[in-house]
């Protein structure tokens, strides 16, 4: 490994330095002076308050009552729906998550060459990621997958199948909304694409040289060079894929029979539906810690997967 | 120039942290601002809004800021309002919710206004007030009177040659006659029922016909002892599913409005709605649909009950009380209003509006007035008023219901399955 490291000058004047340091962080700080005060007031501060009113029975209207241990231990022995929501999620997120991902590496190698129009394309191929959380997306997906909707004609027609209700049959509702979020595969597809500018051309002329086919470069050369890239967009998509709320909140509202009961959607439904706050804090809070766990378990195994450039042995 | 960038970005600042009030106050005049809330859709906001220019056409030095969405939403509002100490001057206020508002202190007491005459009552029949009272005060103004219903659509009885059932009709003809008429018009996609959204009205229904209720007196368990009440409730539900006389969960899943509904399309006869729910289903389907009362059961006793599908509350958080008092006022008496409004939220309450509004509201209104006269006749008082836990009660029913309608399960296990999980609830909710 090359050492970079800087040499540090000897401090003359030590009295100075310090006078113009605390300048430089009065001046640093006044700069991010608005985004602190937002994160206090809005993250740090309501997750406190959160913490805490996740050992209290809280229903808004009348002042928190402190119970202690009691929704913890509720959520875990007496509550299947909390399982069952659990179990929904994590489904949901092995089976998006690796889809998603794999959807746009795939399209990001379409979109990677230099033919005409390519910037156009990409432009086209980010716009469901811009609208797919919103309302009117989630109508129109209820729409499209419905009884007497567009997929169901295409269906008649090229296959002369009359479809079913893929939203209100518990055995498709939740594939309708991996599809939905799969088909939001623009943020991924844009991370991968810078990726694949990083990989040296040099390596594929090499290999070409050597006679490696498109596969053998793909996977020899592409998918090695690229974990890093694939590492970060899997913590993120897990993250989100967890955190999945709107459209199971808009399309299916959880149903049919519990099959999209999404954990946000869960929570949601403690804290404004049945205003049992401290009860959906402490929900928050079990997934922050299941999050939180996935995450360092991916982090744990990306040094058995991801590979570096700089950390090739010199 | 620098020196003139800095003032000029300093008063931009300024200006920016200046609180909006600050400058609404500069311009301070005699008119007064209240904010009233309500919950409603398309049809009944563009009423209101109507009515709320109205009022300030009588009232010139009062303003009406309005606040208005979706039931669904409301509750999630207010709540967090009533929390910050920050509800509206006026809201609607709802039965479910009127006890939990007065015991926290957000309603005032509207008895010494109705007896100084600022809420003119004197045309109301004191039993169309009832709903607003909790422990003998007056914390609400009724809206209208709603009772549950079966709405139907005589011209589909008619395309399939079948008579419409006669109120005291029993719940063995709901199914014969949904039968028959699946029977007849099946071919064209026509069901003869739907399984309905049944903890909020069929079931308590069901459960008052044999003097029970769905929750206890004091609100801290369920009503009925015997599960087995619940198990015949289902099994009549699925049992016309499985026939395929009522329509599966795979049509009615994904109704997501009433204007959606299959009777709307002309695709079942029936709809169980709250009566005044009727004009406004009617006007989306184009036709002209009928009411009729719920089943009845041999020898049980009267199931149903009058509601008031709204009320109005002045909230203790206003500073303008004198001008609440005038909107719930205006609302209540002012003929125009009323016949601006349509009745969307029920039959009004003053018998002089009622009078105004039969002969001048079309025939739907005509319908819903004298079913509500017949429902005063043959039902009970309203059971009390559900308890904190019951949304989630509510939601536990309707997944169970579900999983009944999608034939997952037997309806004696839903009905064991239901119990447990709401003893639960009521453990944690206590």
């Amino acid at each position: 490994m090359t050492t970079n490291a800087v040499p540090v000058t000897a401090t003359a004047e030590p009295r100075l330095r310090t006078a113009r340091r605390v300048k430089d962080y009065a001046i640093a700080y006044s700069f991010i002076a608005p985004w602190l005060l937002g994160f206090l007031c809005f993250t740090i501060g309501p997750m406190i308050v959160s913490f805490l009113l996740s050992f209290t029975q809280y229903s808004v209207t009348s002042a928190p009552k402190w119970i202690g241990l009691r929704n913890y231990v509720d959520i875990f022995t007496v509550d299947p729906q909390f399982w069952i929501a659990l179990g929904v999620t994590l489904k949901f997120v092995i089976i998006s998550v690796p889809l998603k991902l794999a959807f746009s590496l795939a399209v990001a190698m379409l979109l990677h060459g230099n033919y005409r129009g390519v910037g156009v394309y990409r432009t086209i191929f980010y716009v469901p990621s811009l609208i797919g959380g919103s309302v009117a997306v989630a109508e129109m997906w209820r729409q499209l997958f419905g009884l007497n909707g567009a997929v169901n004609n295409i269906l008649q027609f090229l296959f002369g199948v009359p479809g079913d209700n893929w939203i209100a049959n518990p055995n498709t509702a939740l594939w309708t909304l991996i599809l939905l979020v799969i088909w939001q595969f623009g943020s991924p597809m844009l991370i991968f694409l810078a990726g694949l500018r990083q990989i040296p051309k040099e390596l594929y002329e090499a290999a070409a040289v050597d006679g490696a086919n498109g596969v053998v470069r793909f996977f020899r050369i592409t998918v090695p060079m690229l974990t890093p890239i694939i590492f970060f967009n899997l913590v993120m998509q897990l993250i989100h894929g967890f955190t999945t709320f709107t459209q199971s909140y808009l399309i299916t509202s959880g149903g049919p029979l519990n099959r999209t009961l999404f954990y946000a959607l869960y929570l949601y439904q403690h804290a404004f539906q049945f205003f049992d706050m401290g009860y959906a804090c402490a929900l928050a809070w079990i997934l922050l810690a299941i999050v939180g766990t996935a995450t360092a378990l991916v982090f744990k195994s990306s040094s058995a997967w991801v590979y570096y450039e700089s950390e090739r042995g010199a | 120039m620098k020196r003139w960038a800095r003032v000029s970005s300093a008063a931009v600042l300024v200006a920016t942290l200046l609180p909006g009030t600050a400058w609404a106050h500069m311009k301070r005049d005699e008119s007064t601002t209240i904010r009233i809330a309500w919950w409603g859709n398309q049809e009944i906001d563009n009423r209101m809004l109507k009515v709320i220019k109205l009022f300030e056409a009588k009232y010139p030095n009062i303003n009406v800021q309005p606040e208005y969405m979706a039931n669904k939403d409301y509750w999630t509002k207010m709540n967090t309002e009533a929390a910050g100490g920050n509800l509206p001057d006026v809201m609607m206020m709802d039965y479910a919710y009127i006890r939990n508002y007065v015991k926290n202190n957000f309603l005032v007491d509207l008895t010494p206004y109705t007896k100084n005459g600022s809420i003119h009552v004197n045309d109301v029949n004191p039993a169309d007030l009832q709903g607003g009272k909790v422990n003998g005060k007056l914390y609400a103004i009724n809206i209208g009177d709603n009772a549950p219903a079966m709405l139907y659509d005589p011209q589909l009885f008619k395309k399939a040659g079948v008579p419409v059932p006669k109120p005291g009709y029993t719940w063995d003809d709901l199914a014969k006659v949904a039968t028959q008429i699946r029977n007849k018009l099946g071919k064209q996609g026509v069901y003869g029922i739907e399984p309905y959204d049944n903890v909020n009205m069929f079931f308590p229904y069901y459960l008052r016909q044999r003097g029970l209720t769905l929750y206890n007196a004091q609100g801290t368990g369920l009503g009925y002892k015997d599960d087995s009440l619940l198990a015949n409730f289902f099994a009549y539900w699925q049992n016309l599913i499985k026939k395929g006389v009522a329509a599966p969960p795979s049509v009615t899943q994904s109704i997501s409005d009433p204007t959606d509904e299959l009777i709307v399309h002309g695709k079942c006869p029936f709809l169980n709605v709250w009566s005044n729910q009727a004009v406004y289903i009617s006007e989306a389907a184009g036709k002209n649909l009928k009411l009729l009362p719920l089943p009845t059961l041999p020898g049980g006793k009267d199931g149903l009950w009058i509601k008031a599908s709204a009320l109005w509350s002045a909230t203790t958080q206003s500073k303008h009380l004198d001008a609440d008092l005038k909107w719930i006022d205006f609302f209540t008496n002012d003929l125009q209003a009323q016949l601006t409004f349509g009745a969307e939220f029920g039959i009004p309450i003053s018998q002089k509006v009622q009078q105004h509004l039969y002969t001048r509201l079309g025939p739907l209104y005509r319908t819903e007035y004298d079913y509500i006269q017949y429902v005063k006749k043959h039902s009970r008082p309203i059971d009390p008023p559900d308890p904190p836990v019951a949304s989630k009660i509510r939601q536990i029913f309707s997944t169970i219901q579900q999983a009944v309608n999608y034939l997952q399960t037997t309806p004696e296990a839903a009905a064991q399955q239901f119990r447990q999980q709401a003893e639960v609830a009521f453990r944690q909710g206590s």
